[in-house]
């Protein structure tokens, strides 16, 4: 059976104005894994994550999500849609939606009934530990609460990636380990593959393995 | 439960975020529908009741002078009346109508139908007289409520013309129709000597036997008079909507496009910032996966019911605005404050047309977007 959830083969990310954000990267991640990825700002590590997210396209090389090439993928709103969630490290809510709304909008993208969806926020809500605030708008919550919201809805279409872009890049220290230790909590017990970047070697500790980018190549496997 | 129910919310919950700027969109687009709905209403009631003037004459062919555009100017032999009469057995009754327009004074002037006195019931019906009596003999006029209302002269008063000419008043009636209660009826033969038209009428109205086909009648008078025209009534009133009516149509039309095209403006501007402020919120959308189709709808939603709610409130605007226009003394003895079903239903789709196109480009440029770029976006 194969394990591998993500294979990026050779995937080389260029721009028009010479810049190469990802140089020949070939990267393998295992199904249930929690992968870090550590680098400095700028090593490439937000347009790695782009690519395997399927919001972004190598300039060469091949990308596999759960068996599918994305270069072979004409609807990647819909591919995200059902195989990736994002943790974006400005929470990155939408402010006019309360905190159910904002988890259904990944479902409304699969045109799930309405109540199955709110039926599903409310399990999320729950998961995550805010089950009191179902009806709060993001304005209401507290940074913590908000990267949670954020959590329970990448989980919302049951993806088998949850990709997180520095989610703890903007929480106090406090507030980071807890939210890395829901992550990893719903890691284990949802079984959700995790590919998280960040600066904080405390997030990376708890990581199954971490990859090291710098300048746009992969430095150190752990 | 409906499934585009989230798409729905978030579109009202975004139009409901920036009250002030939509409110003020609103507003915009209101004022263009209020000027579309006012001016349509505005020509719409002169026309109808131009027809109206018409309709009055009850008869069931009307026969005018071909080859002109507009009855106005037609002009008949008023002999040509009882050669028709005594010609066709299906013709039980023909009589002629003299439209004129005569000075009162420098500034006021004053619309008279010539009739032929023993005929007059035939274009006003007696319980429509509600002061006086009718005309019964040459030298009597009777005034239309409107008219006698901005006359100044009561009944057994003089009326008096220009060139020292005078009728006595009679009596006055009222119709409903604000057009015909503008009109004074008077003999025939006093209206063609007021007007140098001896021996003429506009047209001959027909009033036909029972069970009689107007068409074989029609086929019958021009096949014998190839210089006259002979309708059914209602046909009638489309030839007889004056000349000036097409400007009027051009003039309202013209009107409108400006007012779409300020709505449209103005629709665009606020979608277009809207798109800009909130660029970071639809890359997140397009990174959660919703499809382009979706952030589009999204967009034109916007566009769509704010313009919806402008023509809300264009609506009464525009009603107000036809009030207000038809209650001042010059324009009311012209047109009645009557509102057409039809008026608002074009308004509605130029609502929607304006909503489309204001939201277009934006909601288009929207689609555009690269879900990464739109995530950098500060």
């Amino acid at each position: 059976m194969n394990r591998l959830i993500v294979s990026a083969e050779g995937i080389t990310r260029a721009y028009h104005n010479g810049v190469v954000a990802l140089d020949n990267i070939n990267l393998q991640i295992e199904k249930g894994e929690f992968l870090v990825i550590l680098g400095p700002t700028g090593s490439g590590k937000t347009t790695l994550l782009n690519i395997i997210g399927g919001m972004d396209r190598p300039t060469t090389g091949k990308v596999f999500v759960d068996g599918t090439e994305l270069s072979r993928v004409r609807n990647l709103s819909q591919f995200r849609a059902e195989k990736v969630g994002f943790v974006f490290q400005l929470h990155n809510l939408i402010p006019t939606l309360n905190a159910a709304e904002n988890i259904q909008l990944p479902m409304c993208a699969l045109k799930m009934a309405s109540r199955k969806r709110k039926r599903r926020a409310l399990e999320l809500l729950e998961m995550v530990g805010l089950k009191n605030r179902v009806s709060h708008t993001p304005p209401m919550l507290s940074g913590g609460e908000r990267q949670r919201v954020a959590i329970a809805r990448a989980l919302a279409n049951n993806p088998c990636l949850v990709i997180g872009d520095e989610p703890t890049g903007t929480l106090d220290p406090e507030t980071g380990r807890e939210i890395i230790a829901l992550m990893q909590d719903l890691n284990r017990t949802v079984g959700t593959t995790l590919v998280v970047t960040t600066h904080d070697p405390g997030v990376a500790s708890k990581a199954d393995r971490i990859v090291r980018l710098e300048r746009g190549s992969i430095s150190n496997y752990n | 439960m409906w499934r585009e129910e989230l798409l729905f919310t978030l579109i009202w919950r975004n139009i409901r975020a920036r009250r002030t700027r939509s409110l003020f969109t609103i507003i915009g687009i209101g004022v263009s529908i209020a000027i579309i709905v006012a001016v349509m209403t505005l020509a719409s009631d002169f026309k109808k009741e131009w027809c109206g003037s018409i309709i009055q004459t009850k008869a069931d062919l009307i026969a005018v002078q071909r080859g002109l555009t507009g009855i106005s100017g037609s002009s008949i032999d008023e002999s040509l009346i009882g050669k028709i009469e005594s010609k066709y057995d299906d013709v039980e009754h023909a009589t002629g109508f003299l439209l004129a327009s005569l000075s009162l004074s420098d500034i006021q002037a004053l619309n008279i139908v010539g009739v032929r006195p023993e005929d007059s019931d035939l274009y006003i019906d007696e319980n429509q007289i509600i002061e006086g009596r009718f005309i019964q003999r040459e030298g009597e006029i009777v005034l239309g409520k409107a008219a006698y209302n901005i006359s100044g002269v009561e009944v057994g008063e003089d009326v008096r013309f220009q060139m020292d000419r005078k009728l006595k008043l009679v009596g006055i009636y009222e119709t409903g129709n604000t057009y015909i209660d503008n009109y004074a009826i008077a003999p025939l033969v006093d209206v063609q000597e007021m007007t140098n038209r001896q021996g003429k009428v506009t047209m001959i109205a027909l009033y036909l036997k029972p069970g009689t086909k107007a068409k074989g009648v029609i086929y019958a008078i021009e096949d014998y008079r190839p210089d006259l025209k002979v309708m059914p009534t209602p046909e009638v009133m489309e030839e007889a909507i004056p000349l000036g009516m097409e400007q009027v149509d051009a003039f309202t039309w013209g009107l409108s496009v400006i007012a779409i095209a300020m709505g449209v403006i103005g629709t665009a501007n606020t979608m277009s910032l809207s798109v800009s402020e909130r660029t970071r919120e639809i890359g997140i959308l397009m990174a959660i996966g919703w499809s382009r189709l979706k952030i589009l709808s999204l967009i034109l939603g916007e566009s769509l019911l704010l313009s919806v709610a402008g023509f809300g409130i264009g609506s009464l605007l525009g009603i107000g605005a036809v009030y207000g226009i038809t209650s001042h003394p010059i324009v009311s003895g012209y047109i009645g404050p009557s509102l057409d079903t039809g008026v608002f239903l074009i308004a509605l789709a130029i609502a929607l047309l304006l909503g489309l196109l204001g939201g277009a480009y934006p909601a288009y440029r929207a689609t555009r977007f690269s879900p990464v770029e739109a995530l950098r976006y500060e």
